[in-house]
């Protein structure tokens, strides 16, 4: 099928080989989207390099907007101040936030339980909205650049943000209840496409998937980036590899998401807001940046010539490991199982095709 | 069950009121841009020199809505007295040209093909395809199924078959490897129908401007009805399109 699907997605083509009802294995076939945006980023005009990141792939704008950021933060002198940090950090939970809720939104939808389903829904739309009371814009399209952000987090927003997480955090609680309660929904979650961790380490899968199947890393504790050294996460880990565990991965961590988000508006934040868009990199460089973004780790590879410009740029999003999982989590399941195993993973197409 | 009714009285009805009222937006929304024209040159140039996608238009001091991002650039370099933004989400065009704007929009109801309004009306079924892009479109056209929103309830819906549909909402700007898939899906979309491009990429390459594997509009491959500006244009932008061109 594919690469026009049923629903608003991407384009992607899925071939499936089976046996009656048992599938033996999926062939998953990209490249719908390939824009050759690792291209433009060494053709185009420095000004341009923060869109051309954000638009990698737009459920991970702040992911790889980092990951940019830092890469040209390492190659010049510029760097972001405390409060830019903490602003980024805000921004990248928000992220994961929005798109862990409208994942286990999606989950519910494919088990025929609907009130959670359109639940998460109109709250993922509450925490998007919280990315355009930062910055104006919901995927958070316009605010990280390199050397900090475009916009400060002033007390009134910051007030803002703080009254509408406590409303939510107490509503979000009680739509988990509903959802991991019910013996229907687990029934269906449990035992479905197991990726197991020897599988899982095999494949390399990164982020909620790999933490689903038995793998800690996390780059949040293990190359800390902007704020998180002064923050502590703890190891989210699941052994059961299934797509329960993928869901409960989601709910631990869009709980501690909000927690971290509450204790860093606490206090005032100041920063000063970043403008130009003239970087002088570092000739003959080489620079490598990760970040945890909501499916996990996102890397970019920054490579100068001798007059400093860009000689190559290579984007890793997670989905680049993560899509082998998928296909393989549908080995030796039925059929029908593929919508559900497919939104455990949420994987983006863009972000691969590039 | 109890817990179930519980939790649907929390929630509560959540579906905003518009069109007969517009709900509030966040002050730092970027939407429709107000430009002053009696602001100097150098000012103007200055904007233009740094807007990452060449949207702005010296000469005629415009901002070209099909190509700007709203990243808020020029706002900024400006310091509002060029161009500012103000908080009006409805800025869809049924023209590219009119995109080219110095604040001033065209009444989107008014538009020529008034007959559509009779065919479909009462009753829109549309086919998305996604088509190169970032998937930021996808996810806020998505949206307009959630509680919020509501599309379903103006008789408008996203379908699974071109073959059900009355017209196509294009995202992404055209990939060389998705050109073949979105003119077959135009094809299969029996007579008379729409095409609807959503965001700058559709409309005309947007973020991805130059880049050899894309296509530059939407409209020099297919004849398109309406233009939905913005990266991603917001959902009650969509909506509001939706509603006034259609209605
Ligand atoms: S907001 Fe639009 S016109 Fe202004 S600088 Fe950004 S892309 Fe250019």
């Amino acid at each position: 099928m594919g690469p026009v699907h049923a629903g608003v997605i991407e384009p992607g083509h899925f071939r499936f080989n089976c046996i009656g009802e048992r599938v033996l294995h999926l062939e998953i076939q990209l490249g719908y989207q390939h824009r050759a945006v690792e291209n433009l980023f060494y053709t185009v005009q420095a000004k341009r390099l923060p869109i051309l990141a954000e638009n990698i792939a737009g459920d991970t704008t702040i992911g790889h907007s980092l990951c940019m950021a830092q890469a040209v933060e390492a190659l010049t002198s510029v760097t972001p101040d405390k409060g830019a940090q903490i602003i980024r950090t805000i921004a990248l939970e928000l992220e994961r936030l929005a798109n862990h809720i409208g994942d286990l939104g999606a989950l519910s939808g494919d088990v025929a339980f609907l009130p959670p389903a359109n639940y998460f829904g109109r709250l993922r739309g509450d925490f998007l909205n919280l990315s355009l009371l930062l910055c104006g814009n919901r995927f958070g399209k316009g605010l990280v650049r390199p050397g900090g952000v475009c916009f400060s987090l002033d007390d009134d927003i910051r007030a803002t943000l703080g009254e509408r997480l406590k409303e939510l955090k107490p509503q979000m609680g009680h739509v988990f209840e509903l959802l991991f309660s019910a013996s229907t929904v687990r029934a269906r979650f449990e035992y479905c496409g197991i990726v197991s961790t020897d599988d899982a380490e095999k494949l390399g899968l990164v982020g909620p998937a790999g933490r689903a199947s038995g793998i800690g890393y996390d780059v949040r504790r293990e190359f800390s980036t902007e704020y998180y050294g002064k923050i502590d996460i703890p190891e989210n880990k699941k052994t059961s590899c299934d797509v329960y565990a993928r869901a409960r991965i989601r709910y631990d961590e869009i709980l501690q998401s909000i927690n971290i988000i509450q204790s860093l508006i606490k206090k005032p934040v100041q920063t000063q807001c970043v403008n130009d868009s003239n970087y002088n990199l570092s000739a003959s460089s080489f620079v490598v940046t990760l970040n945890e973004a909501w499916r996990g780790e996102v890397s970019h590879v920054m490579l100068t010539d001798k007059e400093g410009k860009i000689l190559r740029y290579k984007v890793k999003d997670p989905s680049f490991h993560n899509w082998m999982g998928l296909a393989m989590s549908l080995r030796d399941t039925g059929i029908s199982d593929f919508p559900l195993n497919n939104k455990s993973f949420n994987l983006s197409y863009c972000g691969f095709d590039l | 069950m109890l817990n179930t009714l519980k939790n649907r009285f929390e929630q509560g009805y959540r579906t905003c009121d518009y069109p007969k009222e517009k709900p509030a937006v966040f002050s730092r929304y970027r939407g429709k841009p107000i430009i002053q024209k009696d602001v100097s040159n150098d000012m103007v140039k200055a904007c233009a020199n740094a807007c990452p996608q060449d949207a702005i238009d010296v000469d005629s001091k415009k901002i070209d809505m099909g190509r700007c991002v709203f990243c808020g650039t020029c706002e900024r370099i400006s310091n509002g007295k060029f161009v500012r933004f103000s908080g009006d989400f409805e800025i869809s065009t049924f023209r590219k040209e009119h995109l080219l704007t110095d604040g001033d929009l065209p009444a989107l109801a008014e538009h020529s093909k008034q007959h559509f309004k009779k065919l479909f009306g009462r009753s829109l079924q549309l086919r998305q395809v996604s088509a190169g892009g970032c998937n930021a479109c996808e996810a806020d056209l998505n949206v307009l199924a959630t509680p919020f929103f509501d599309l379903a309830r103006f008789g408008i819906n996203f379908v699974a078959s071109p073959r059900h549909a009355d017209g196509i909402v294009v995202t992404g700007p055209v990939s060389r490897n998705m050109k073949t898939a979105l003119l077959k899906t135009y094809d299969a979309i029996a007579d008379p129908k729409v095409v609807i491009a959503v965001g700058s990429c559709a409309i005309t390459g947007g973020p991805f401007l130059g880049s050899p594997e894309i296509t530059q509009g939407l409209d020099t491959i297919l004849p398109v009805d309406l233009f939905i500006p913005g990266c991603p244009p917001h959902p009650l932008t969509n909506l509001h399109a939706l509603l006034t061109f259609f209605k």
